[in-house]
């Protein structure tokens, strides 16, 4: 087991994704992961989320439905007779 | 024309241009949740562009300064549940079996050094795949884990679009997590991207 308590790992993995890379903290983390499995399931749970949002966010916007758009709202009537 | 008609007209105007510039940019991102919703392209259209009349219709009543996507999504979920899952029909079939919490986490590690660094699995998927991962997940469960897992909604937020509690919200977040995570591991070992689970080994043999 890594001696690494788990907070401070947690702390840097924070760090980490704040900052980006340092190859020092992501060694650390690396092997605290292997060796901590409840900092591991966390850390996997989170990344899986990064996934995610990249994966199901990409679709290609048909053309068309810029158009359509468009064209609806210069269509609309401005809002109905107010009450003033 | 009086001056107050040619107020109101400019008004109107000022307020058309405030849409444009900061609804449209939305445009992508409300297609993509929208067929996560509908599940298929032509609904999806639709529903976008429902969408945007009724914000435009409405967005006299949005403060200006508040979160603009959160008022869009908002919406979008709204006119999706009152309309499009009316006719869509969706058969609610719910997965009854319980699923242990970490489960992909539990049988990825399995195979590797550490489960996140077998997160990788996941993300050489095809997009496709993972996709339609999420859109197999039963609907209510499938709108709470889009809006927080990939839109990044926060629970309260998610509680006041669907108008339920925040701990209704939790619960379905924390079953459709584990669906998904259950799919997920399926279609990997599908594409063969992962070992076959020991106990389906021992079934088979």
């Amino acid at each position: 087991v890594s001696d690494e308590p788990c907070e401070d790992v947690l702390r840097e993995i924070e760090d980490l994704v704040r900052q980006g890379t340092d190859p020092l903290s992501v060694q650390t983390v690396a092997v605290h992961l292997q060796t901590c499995y409840p900092c591991d399931r966390v850390e996997f749970e989170r990344r899986l989320r990064i996934i995610l949002s990249v994966k199901c966010s990409r679709d290609p916007v048909p053309g068309r439905l810029l158009s359509r758009v468009r064209t609806m709202l210069e269509e609309t009537p401005p809002e109905p007779p107010r009450t003033v | 024309m009086s001056e107050e008609a040619q107020q109101l007209q400019s008004d109107d105007a000022a307020m058309k241009e405030r849409f444009e510039r900061d609804a449209m940019p939305l445009l992508a991102q409300l297609y993509s949740a929208a067929l996560r919703l509908t599940r298929n392209p032509t609904d999806a259209e639709d529903l976008v562009q429902e969408t945007y009349l009724r914000a435009y219709r409405g967005f006299g009543g949005f403060t200006e300064g508040t979160n603009l996507k959160a008022w869009m999504y908002r919406i979008l979920t709204n006119t999706f549940i009152n309309t499009y899952r009316k006719k869509q029909r969706e058969p609610q079939t719910v997965l009854e079996e319980e699923i242990p919490e970490w489960y992909l986490a539990d049988r990825l590690r399995d195979s590797g050094d550490s489960a996140s660094a077998e997160a990788q699995v996941i993300e050489r998927m095809p997009d496709e795949e993972v996709k339609a991962a999420l859109e197999a997940v039963p609907e209510n469960f499938r709108i709470a884990v889009w809006l927080a897992d990939v839109e990044g909604f926060a629970y309260r937020e998610i509680a006041d679009m669907l108008e339920i509690p925040i701990g209704t919200v939790m619960s379905r977040l924390h079953r459709g997590r584990r669906m998904l995570q259950k799919l997920l591991w399926q279609k990997a070992r599908d594409r063969g991207l992962v070992r076959e689970e020991p106990e389906q080994r021992a079934v088979s043999e």
